[in-house]
């Protein structure tokens, strides 16, 4: 991987920083929807397990609220979340990099069938700006994948209005 | 560049959309902080003119608002915002990677000077404070070969009007952060 003192990372304007105080919460998920493809198919094919997968009509994993959805459509997601602990994107899609790069040829198969479609999604929570290097950009154009954010914004006064120990939404923290 | 329709695009997930319905305003700015260089260099070694630039020392012209301000740093902006109409900001990267491609030597060049610091920063005005940008391999291949960040910041400023409060965000000419 590369270190922030590397001659090329010299010019750039954001070392990397596991402990980034403007992010609340941040991962990085392949979502691959594989179309009439069974779940197991693809697991077989890339050799790795997903972290969750939901099937028509199946019930999904869980939410922080307790509450499981069944799915509509065939689903294979490999989630850093609980993986990595880093409020860096970089090293959570470095992580995610690292499972894909030895399967390279399969996904690139998958993504040739009909029906399939996949993203790198990356969530962010909190302020500030996330940011790629040419290391996780690289790693993820050779592989063909898209890379999209979903920012999620929690306003002050939506904070307040949290009742007494519950949990919030996508935030996952607890507030006493 | 690549269309919607290519094969290589078929299993992603988020077609180009100039109208990307859940973006207010988006752009790419590449900014350029040079060091002891004054930004006339940049402009000269690059053969490209800048969006805006800084001068160490030197008052730039009054903004919006009537107020000057005397340059910190030395900074050359490259901004696709005004040359670009759409919300989708891999049309604003294309833009401005077609403005690099042809300089990559130079860039290299610039990135191995003393205190040269570069990102390409794509600022995203959320319309209903939720969503984000999507990049596609075909612009951070041509960012990784140039060695270039990407910055990607999120501002949503509510149901009111987006322009007043966005205007003080772009450009931020401080210096690298």
């Amino acid at each position: 991987m590369i270190t922030p003192n590397d001659d090329k990372t010299r010019s750039r304007i954001t070392p990397l920083d596991d402990a980034y105080r403007p992010c609340e919460r941040t991962w990085a998920e392949l979502r691959i929807y594989p179309g009439e493809m069974h779940l197991s198919r693809v697991t077989e094919l890339l050799g790795v397990s997903p972290t969750s997968q939901v099937a028509p009509g199946e019930a999904g994993p869980g939410s922080g609220s307790g509450f499981g959805r069944a799915g509509n459509t065939n689903g294979w997601f490999l989630s850093s979340e609980g993986q990595v602990e880093s409020k860096d994107v970089r090293r959570h899609i470095d992580w995610l990099l690292a499972k894909l790069d030895p399967n390279s040829a399969a996904l690139c198969e998958l993504q040739s069938r009909r029906g399939v479609r996949m993203t790198v999604f990356c969530l962010w929570c909190g302020d500030g700006s996330p940011v790629l290097w040419p290391e996780q950009m690289q790693g993820l154009a050779a592989l063909n994948l898209e890379c999209s954010f979903e920012f999620t914004y929690y306003p002050e006064e939506e904070l307040d209005e949290i009742v007494d120990g519950e949990t919030i939404g996508n935030l996952g923290e607890f507030i006493p | 560049m690549t269309g919607p329709k290519d094969d290589r695009t078929l299993s992603r997930l988020t077609p180009l959309d100039d109208a990307y319905r859940s973006c207010e305003r988006t752009c790419a700015v590449l900014r350029l902080y040079c060091g002891d260089m004054h930004p006339s260099e940049v402009t000269k070694r690059l053969g490209l003119k800048p969006t805006h630039q800084i001068v160490l020392g030197e008052e730039s012209p009054p903004n919006s608002l009537g107020l000057k301000r005397v340059g910190k740093v030395n900074g050359w902006f490259l901004s696709s915002e005004e040359f670009v109409e759409s919300k989708d900001v891999r049309r604003h990267l294309d833009w401005l990677l077609a403005k690099l491609e042809p300089n990559s030597e130079v860039l290299r060049e610039l990135q191995a000077g003393p205190g040269v610091r570069m990102s390409v920063e794509c600022p995203w005005w959320s319309r209903y404070g939720t969503g984000g940008p999507t990049l596609w391999p075909e612009q951070m291949r041509v960012l990784a070969a140039l060695n270039l960040e990407c910055s990607l910041g999120f501002a949503y400023y509510g149901p009111q009007e987006p322009a007043e409060s966005a205007q003080s965000d772009l450009p931020r000419d401080s210096g690298p952060s």
